[in-house]
């Protein structure tokens, strides 16, 4: 059986499937080599997947079922909404001691949000009260969408912060310093009080005429995630390199990766690797999902290319009579010289080496193990993950802290968001190109996020009125705020590579940061996602 | 599209649905709202070219381009209609959709363009936008169906007093194109094998000077919440004449004549045009999710004055 399919998990989109219809996972090939974007809504099989096989199975020919728009957007899946309540109290020091969060998400008849959940992961309290409940309806299943939970949370969290410091008359960056102890955010809060954006913020409220300026912060943790199971093979055909492991590339630029990361270790350039992805013939590789696929792929990648020097060193030696022959970096060293790379590249048989993720050094980590301090319930969902997704949560948070500049139109309602500043501490950036792409993307859809996007159902029969890009709005490039990315390169040293994802990183903060930036500018604070002009006009008038 | 009639009467002939420029037949088709078949006009002479007669009047084809009326040349004397061309739907879309298209359209009520829902306008029992959701629909409720005009060229064009050509009959004015809004089943007034030909333009006022704003969510791109276009005459100091277009917010597009009442012969200042822009509304009927819109139709309108009156310099305050 071959399936041809847009997927964030290919292999264990074959896994799936076999199990549905009763075939060895050998006996499915997925194929998913260009994939236009995933966000969370490709991650299981579905149920035109299931249509397509049962009918190609039953009429002995290939079947393909294509959604169109209008059905994709009714039934393809969708980010969830939630109704949060957040309350903390704030000792007269100004110290959090008590945090509640109580999330009821809206997934339609899909269950299993965890939102109020993420709360704990970002500012210590003696006391937590956080509670996720789904409320089930008649609407169709949402779906993971990049941070699943995280932006919600974020708004409500990031908001609370913000007023607490409003209240208690405190810089906002100065009492997240205080309350937050992540390492490498406090690093990102030093950047961000020196930033001409944060410095030229106004008192909140003193802002008037038509057109109102404000300038607002929010921060955000995410997990280091990386998965168990998979494999990756580096090897030498007709004097290429090739890369090749059945991950898919949903447009965050994991080929790019790959290749990046296979190229500098034999000091060539990525246009002389080719990359094989997409497909369950290659090595198992792990799903697009949660961040996680450089923190899988990078150590993978890195591992199985010594083997592949080393071999390599080891043919070309016996080949060529080399004595003493040994490689680094550089090229094969031998008594007579050193082969550089490219040399021994030209000359080299075929051969390919596979690896596995190697562990990681928790001796080069002054990071506690994860999810320290959440009690049974962390340790719970550590083994939980491990067990059935082969989900492991490595050592460190990743951090990141956005500051959003707005005008706000008082008298039309429209809200611009001008300079949006991203600081992101994910370790090191495997790709600089990929990294700055995929982070300003994290800044436009949080735009997004904040002013335009929203799914309307008929409040009758629950059709999607939001059908089409007409009626669901995203942002557009004159929407798009002027980005400026900063990226703290410390903290995963004990991962090979140095570094671990930050796609959902990218834009976890970015609403509530906006929404900040709103009450900055107007002293008026938006609850209701998105903020859009009727619902500004009447928090103005109000 | 198969190629289409070469003249009127062929075009009269057929049966199916006009196609201009396509950018909302096309939508349509795919959603199988039109059951087609389109009916391609490019082919038509007579429906194309602009030119001026020896009043100064200018007719314009129907199928001229929205991009070639934001910046034709021969159309420089109407410069409300230039801005509220420009600042319409997209370049791409302003670049193949064209006049006669743009006030034929259908409306873009999300009831209307859901292929599975019935309502009036696609010979339904009812209206599922009045007890749905109708945040983007009407908050003059003139009749059965909700939804709002989505011409921003019609809304300017009366308040040039424009007229229209129909294939075979005598010009008539803008306004008729659309009734007052109570029938429930149409968004324009032309019926099977009505073909409008072109727009003509009265001579040009001296001077003009104009405002298009349209509120929207986001910067472009967006059907508009309110929209509103001015055009000014100022001259010793006061409002000449006054021409106030408002769009979005009724089944038809309107003009405020209380308003250009108001300005006329007044001050352009910011006290003038606030108290004449609260009247636009004052016939507003919202409906449970629009009341927003009446508070919004004022400040769209002291927008599009204020822009219409940037460059009203001091030295001719003075």
């Amino acid at each position: 059986l071959t399936v041809h399919v847009s997927t964030q998990a290919a292999a264990e989109l074959s896994r799936l499937i076999g199990r549905r219809f009763g075939l060895h996972p050998d006996r499915v090939r997925v194929v998913a080599e260009h994939v236009g974007g995933g966000f969370g809504a490709k991650l299981t099989l579905t149920p035109e997947t299931v249509a397509a096989i049962t009918l190609a199975r039953a009429a002995r020919a290939p079947v393909r079922v294509a959604l169109d728009r209008h059905d994709e957007m009714s039934v393809g899946g969708y980010r969830p909404g939630a109704a949060l309540d957040v309350a903390m109290l704030v000792s007269r020091t100004g110290s959090l001691r008590a945090l509640q969060l109580h999330a009821d998400g809206d997934a339609g008849i899909a269950v299993g949000s965890q939102i109020a959940m993420q709360a704990r992961l970002l500012y210590p309290a003696e006391a937590k009260d956080l509670l996720d409940y789904d409320v089930v309806s008649h609407l169709p299943p949402g779906a993971p969408f990049r941070g699943p939970g995280g932006p919600l949370m974020a708004w409500a969290l990031e908001q609370a912060v913000d007023e607490a410091a409003h209240r208690l008359g405190d810089d906002p960056i100065a009492l997240r310093r205080r309350w937050d102890p992540h390492p490498q955010r406090q690093r990102l809060y030093a950047w961000a009080e020196q930033l001409e954006l944060w410095r030229s913020r106004p008192e909140t409220g003193r802002e008037t005429g038509r057109l109102r300026r404000g300038v607002g912060v929010a921060a955000a943790n995410w997990l280091y995630f990386f998965q168990t199971d998979c494999e990756l093979e580096v090897g030498i055909e007709n004097r290429r390199l090739y890369v090749a492991t059945a991950v898919q590339d949903i447009g965050t630029g994991i080929r790019s990766v790959l290749a990046q990361t296979v190229a500098a270790a034999f000091g060539a350039q990525p246009a002389d690797v080719d990359v094989r992805l997409g497909d369950t013939v290659l090595a198992r590789g792990p799903t697009s999902g949660s961040s996680r696929t450089s923190a899988t792929l990078v150590p993978a990648a890195l591992l199985a290319a010594v083997r592949l020097q080393q071999r390599l060193a080891r043919e070309l030696g016996q080949r060529q009579e080399l004595r003493e022959a040994h490689c680094d970096d550089a090229g094969i060293h031998h008594a007579g010289g050193l082969i550089a790379w490219p040399d021994a590249l030209a000359s080299a048989p075929d051969m390919a080496e596979r690896a596995r993720r190697p562990a990681d050094d928790p001796s080069r980590s002054s990071a506690p193990p994860p999810l320290a301090g959440t009690g049974l319930i962390g340790w719970a969902n550590t083994l939980l993950f491990r067990l059935l997704l082969k989900l492991g949560i490595g050592r460190g948070y990743t951090g990141a802290v956005h500051v959003a500049e707005v005008e706000v139109d008082t008298a039309l309602g429209r809200t611009r968001v001008l300079r949006v500043a991203g600081g992101l501490a994910a370790g090191r950036i495997a790709s600089p190109a990929l990294a700055r792409s995929q982070c300003c993307g994290g800044i436009i859809q949080g735009v997004g996020y904040a002013l335009y996007e929203q799914r309307v159902n008929d409040p009758h029969d629950g059709r999607v009125l939001t059908a089409g890009l007409e009626d669901y709005r995203i942002p557009g490039i004159a929407d798009a705020p002027e980005i400026a990315l900063h990226f703290e390169q410390f903290g995963f040293a004990h991962v090979a590579g140095g570094g671990v994802g930050l796609s959902e990183l990218s834009t976890l903060a970015v609403a509530a940061s906006i929404g900040n930036a709103v009450h900055n500018a107007t002293g008026w604070r938006p609850y209701d996602l998105p903020i859009r002009p009727d619902r500004l006009l009447a928090g103005l008038a109000s | 599209v198969s190629a289409g009639p070469e003249n009127l009467d062929a075009a009269a002939a057929l049966a199916g649905e006009y196609r201009a420029g396509g950018t909302d037949l096309q939508h349509r088709l795919r959603r199988r709202i039109s059951s087609g078949p389109p009916i391609d006009l490019a082919a038509v002479p007579d429906l194309h070219g602009i030119g001026a007669d020896e009043t100064g009047a200018v007719r314009i084809g129907a199928l001229t381009t929205i991009a070639a009326l934001a910046t034709e040349p021969k159309l420089a004397a109407y410069p409300a209609l230039a801005q509220a061309a420009a600042a319409l739907a997209t370049p791409q879309i302003r670049a193949v959709g064209t006049l006669g298209g743009n006030l034929l359209q259908r409306n873009r009520c999300w009831y209307f363009r859901d292929p599975d829902t019935a309502c009036f306008r696609k010979g339904g029992p009812s209206c599922p936008a009045r007890d749905g959701n109708h945040l983007y629909h009407a908050c003059f409720d003139r009749g059965p169906c909700i939804a709002v005009h989505p011409s921003t060229l019609a809304m300017t064009l009366l308040t040039y007093d424009a007229t229209v050509e129909i294939a075979g009959r005598p010009a008539r004015p803008v306004q008729d194109l659309y009734g007052d809004g109570s029938d429930p089943h149409r968004d324009h007034q032309l019926g099977a094998g009505e073909i409008l030909t072109a727009v003509r333009m009265p001579a040009p006022m001296p001077n003009e000077r104009a405002g298009y704003v349209r509120a929207t969510s986001r910067a472009l791109a967006e059907w508009p919440l309110v929209e509103a276009v001015v055009r000014l005459r100022i001259a010793d100091g006061a409002i000449a004449s006054a021409g106030v277009g408002l769009g979005g917010v009724a089944p038809v597009p309107l003009r405020c004549r209380a308003v250009e009442a108001a300005l006329t012969g007044r001050p352009p200042s910011e006290s003038v045009f606030a108290q004449a822009a609260a009247l636009a509304a004052a016939d507003a009927r919202p409906l449970p999710m629009t009341g927003y819109k009446v508070g919004l139709i004022a400040s769209t309108i002291v927008a599009a004055l204020e822009r219409a009156a940037q460059g009203w310099s001091s030295t001719a305050r003075g």
